[in-house]
């Protein structure tokens, strides 16, 4: 389902079909619909030009967009405003996949599947997105890719191809190590980095990647423990493994995101593993970079490598706001063909509406091959909140040399424990 | 300073400044590139982090000052550091005068009661907080959150004036009330004036502490209209954003109030915390 | 004056009773409301197994306090909040108590260092993480600047994201804005200590470790008992310094009770982490207690 998802939604800008839709009309109702996002900076720009339109359409409804930070906290912020009667119209779900099970389960956000703009999604996003029972909970307003960002000069300075399966990339990144060159660059202090590239490397695992699978039911239920179970083992280890053959810079666990992106834009590393969205900052900090972008081969020669896909800005409606109508409007705005063309442009991601045609970076545009090819989510790989916590702890462990494969998988069964 | 000093013992005390003026250049150097780094644009700040600046570039704090909407948070947190402070001072001295005045153990075990304000975690008790303030309708408004301000500064402000209350001589209060003068008339035109050194150093230690606030003001405040500075920063600072002169500048103009004002009354604070800290 | 015709002895007994009231009442319903009611009423979810999102949720007796101990992460953040609070609070006292007697004249110089050494307290949680990248980021930091110029590797070390090394940036942090805080107060118990006990020393040939060892350290006891306390209380409640300096990691290194408390309230464990709270807040309150007590009775041998 999926791959079908990624298949259509890249088909779409590909092929560039026509828009059809035009914006919504507005009317006269008013109100403030309250609105809670963790995306904020640049990257929430598409969020606050949605919203300028949305008012010029709407006059008399407002939309408060409010940005917080996406950690820890972000959650208990979310449902300490919901149990207070106090809960946002609209809000970010942190973690779309892992995250949004709690709420669901607990009966927090209303079932959007009955909305207009359900049937207007890429096939496979509605049922995707809500994680339950094939209904839909939040409005995927885009997909991200994630994959290897690599420098086209350092690649060719060392005689290096694109690696196409797990030996040859763990060949490359062993030639670059001995000509004196940081294979890998990550921002492991900020921990979510981290994830991205044990992430990238799960899509490609069908134990993983494939939707509703029964090694994710049950390690999300706990009948399967994260030690007992050869894909966690495996994973673990290779990523433990890669650590150790020198992939990643020494310093790398006290580098920050964005002092990851520079390092990688100003050629001090080859390599960077990260979701499309890292694009621009790469690009701020090097206008001039040769980039190129493929799919991380976590795979055996002969395979062909998924490309890791995300839900991006997942909106839910808690079943208890108080504005739920002008919310349900809202959301069928950012649904709309153009209106999603325009932010998605803004965002530089892939459009989970058919119609949209946002203008996308050129290297996202070298991945789509793959990712029309195969494409995995991360998400499946049975996460909890709690056991997504311990993850990415442990990767950080491994990297800062104070942990290794069986702490790491001991530390997951203890948190699928509680 | 009047023991005399032989040229030796001046030499020594001379050199005993040295760990202080080592000490100070350990401050004084992060905080300079803190003030320095949002005159630079952030290619320069991507090519060499530590450089100095070509010159005076104030384009990061008006980027800073307009995107993030500072002019309204800083009248908001203006606003609701002013009068949480004055409450608290208020409040605090009055209630701290009568627990101290109080004969027999109930005063200094009412006394204790506030002192474990400052033991408990006040983020414990944020969700219900949230849900009671929720239901009075003190949600995203400047007075919910100056009354929880108030509330969570009491303890620590009590705690100074009680101990500061107790080396007050009493004979004076009595006399005045010998001559007729009510309670209410003796604390506020004889006692308090009496207690301006605490009163400064709970006017800037509160004053720190609702001013640089994050927690509160995340929670309970929502609306672009009611930001406060430090919220304004944080929503800066998101996951993606890395131009860090912008947000350093904006972290700056969210610092120099406070600094001034912390100037300003230092000097008071040391005799407050002689009489205060130190008795209770 | 009229009021002299009033039988004395009732009026004062009335405006006491009044007084408290009218004092004391509007300051302990505030501090009640805001901090004593919500705590106490959230301390109760620890005996329950609520996962902040349902609406019903079932009591479990002790069982959130029985898995504490049985939780290494749990376990290791008690640990790492032992170790900073053991690190931290004698170097904060020590390096409190060397600016205070160094910075203890009042010439304009000295009292312009004072208030240097105190800026930081000014720092808000947030500025205070920026401070962090400034010196200990190994791409953009001081430290790593300084390394590269005079060739000295030790300084340059991975300080946020080596295990071994990331709790001792974290108390040097914690240094950096609270010494002062501390010194502070020490200078408020050495400006209470009469000028002629140094004088008569003097005359005895006391030399200057005699004079600090036999007038200023004894005389100095209610200030330490105070810096002892809060430097206890502050070290098991740290939050603010680890949350924005390293979030906790690498892995789990700096991780300390607060701030296991946030991360396990988001996981749909807040019964959990509402029991590991209340253990925090009862050990507080335990070694608050006992530092207090031990401290008071040697404060009465010096006096």
């Amino acid at each position: 389902m999926k791959k079908m998802v990624i298949l259509t939604a890249s088909a779409v800008v590909a092929m560039s079909m026509a828009g059809c839709s035009s914006t919504p009309a507005g009317d006269s109702t008013g109100g403030t619909i309250t609105f809670v996002t963790y995306t904020g900076g640049a990257a929430g720009e598409k969020y606050v030009d949605a919203v300028a339109g949305f008012e010029a359409d709407n006059p008399g409804i407002k939309v408060n967009l409010e940005v917080v930070p996406g950690d820890a906290t972000y959650d208990s912020l979310v449902t300490t405003r919901i149990q207070g009667n106090n809960a946002p119209d609209i809000f970010e779900v942190l973690n779309p996949l892992a995250g949004a099970a709690s709420y669901i389960d607990a009966g927090l956000l209303r079932d959007l599947s009955d909305q207009p703009w359900v049937s207007t999604l890429v096939p496979g996003v509605a049922a995707a997105s809500g994680v339950t029972g094939g209904n839909t909970y939040g409005l995927v307003t885009s997909l991200a890719s994630a994959g290897v960002f690599y420098n086209k000069d350092i690649f060719e300075a060392n005689g290096l191809e694109v690696p196409t399966d797990w030996d040859q990339f763990l060949s490359a990144v062993a030639t670059l190590k001995a000509t004196g060159v940081t294979p890998l660059a990550v921002g492991a202090k900020d921990g979510w980095p981290l994830m991205v590239n044990a992430q990238a490397m799960a899509a490609s695992d069908p134990a993983f990647a494939d939707p509703g699978n029964e090694t994710a039911a049950g390690l999300a239920d706990g009948s399967i423990k994260f030690s007992e179970n050869d894909s966690w083992k495996t994973m673990v280890k290779d990523f433990s493994d890669l650590v150790n053959a020198g992939g990643f810079s020494p310093d790398a666990s006290g580098v920050t995101w964005p002092s990851s992106a520079e390092d990688f834009a100003a050629g001090k590393s080859a390599m960077l593993i990260q979701g499309d969205f890292a694009i621009p900052a790469i690009r701020t900090a090097n206008k001039d970079i040769n980039l190129g972008y493929f799919p991380l081969p976590y795979v055996a020669a002969g395979e062909t490598p998924a490309v890791l896909s995300y839900y991006q800005g997942v909106l839910a409606v808690p079943e208890a706001a108080k504005n739920s109508d002008l919310a349900l409007k809202f959301l069928a705005y950012l649904a709309d063909p153009n209106v999603a063309t325009g932010f998605l442009t803004t965002a530089a991601a892939l459009p989970t509406v058919q119609g949209a045609e946002p203008t996308l970076d050129p290297a996202i545009a070298e991945i789509l091959p793959a990712l029309q090819k195969k494409s995995g989510d991360s998400g499946q790989s049975g996460l909890t909140p709690a056991t997504n916590t311990a993850l990415q702890t442990g990767l950080q462990s491994i990297l800062a040399g104070n942990g290794d494969v069986a702490s790491v998988l001991a530390a997951l069964d203890g948190a699928q424990a509680q | 300073m009047t023991r005399p000093h032989s040229p030796s013992e001046t030499f020594a005390k001379r050199l005993s400044v040295i760990p202080a003026i080592i000490w100070a250049v350990l401050i004084l150097v992060p905080l300079a590139y803190l003030f320095i780094i949002p005159f630079r644009t952030q290619q320069e700040y991507s090519a060499n982090p530590l450089g100095i600046p070509a010159g005076l570039n104030f384009e990061n704090y008006a980027t800073a000052w307009n995107q993030g909407q500072l002019g309204t948070a800083f009248a908001n947190t203006m606003a609701v550091t002013a009068v949480s402070v004055a409450a608290i001072i208020a409040l605090s001295s009055a209630a701290a005068y009568a627990l101290s005045r109080w004969r027999g153990r109930a005063g200094s075990r009412l006394f204790t009661v506030f002192a474990l304000g400052l033991i408990v975690p006040f983020q414990l008790g944020l969700p219900t907080l949230y849900k009671m303030w929720a239901g009075a309708g003190l949600v995203d408004n400047l007075p919910g959150v100056i009354l929880i301000q108030i509330g969570a500064g009491i303890p620590l402000a009590v705690f100074l004036y009680y101990g500061f209350l107790s080396g007050v001589p009493r004979e004076l209060e009595e006399a005045a009330k010998i001559d007729g003068a009510s309670d209410l008339r003796v604390f506020t035109s004889l006692v308090f004036p009496l207690l301006k050194p605490a009163t400064a150093t709970v006017a800037i230690l509160s004053t720190i502490t609702v001013w640089n606030d994050l927690i509160v003001s995340l929670y309970f405040l929502q609306s672009k209209a009611n930001q406060t500075l430090p919220k304004a920063t944080i929503g800066f600072q998101s996951t993606f954003n890395n131009d860090v002169p912008v947000f350093f500048a904006c972290a700056v103009l969210s610092l120099v109030p406070v600094l001034i004002a912390f100037i300003a009354l230092q000097k008071f604070v040391l005799s407050g915390l002689t009489a205060g800290a130190l008795r209770s | 004056m009229t009021s002299y015709s009033l039988p004395t002895r009732r009026r004062f007994a009335l405006g006491e009773r009044a007084t408290r009231t009218l004092f004391i009442v509007p300051a302990l319903a505030i501090f009640t409301i805001v901090m004593l009611v919500p705590v106490a009423m959230n301390a109760g979810y620890a005996f329950t197994d609520w996962n902040g999102f349902t609406q019903d949720f079932g009591w479990v007796g002790l069982a959130n306090f029985a898995h504490i101990g049985a939780d290494v992460a749990t376990r290791t953040a008690f640990v790492n909040t032992l170790v900073f609070t053991a690190i931290n609070a004698p170097l904060q006292i020590l390096i409190g108590l060397i600016l205070a007697l160094s910075l203890r004249s009042t010439s304009r110089f000295i009292v312009g260092v004072r208030l240097i050494v105190v800026m930081p307290i000014a720092v808000s949680g947030v500025v205070l993480g920026f401070i962090g990248t400034i010196i200990f980021d190994p791409r953009t930091g001081i430290l790593a600047a300084l390394a590269e110029s005079t060739g000295l590797e030790f300084i340059g070390a991975n300080w946020l994201g080596d295990p071994k090394l990331a709790m001792a940036a974290v108390i040097a942090m914690n240094l950096w804005q609270w010494s002062g805080f501390t010194m502070l107060i020490f200078l408020a118990g050495l400006t209470s200590i009469p000028e002629e006990l140094y004088e008569a020393a003097q005359l005895d040939g006391a030399s200057r470790w005699q004079q600090f060892s036999q007038i200023t350290w004894p005389l100095l006891s209610p200030a330490a008992t105070i810096n002892i306390v809060l430097t206890l209380i502050g070290g098991l409640k740290i939050f603010d310094v680890v949350y924005v300096l390293t979030g906790g990691g690498p892995g789990d290194a700096t991780r300390t009770v607060v701030m296991r408390v946030v991360t396990q309230g988001a996981t749909s464990n807040y019964g959990y982490s509402a029991s590991i709270s209340v253990t925090l807040t009862i050990l507080t309150m335990i070694v608050a207690l006992v530092a207090l007590a031990v401290l008071r009775r040697r404060e009465a041998r010096n006096s």
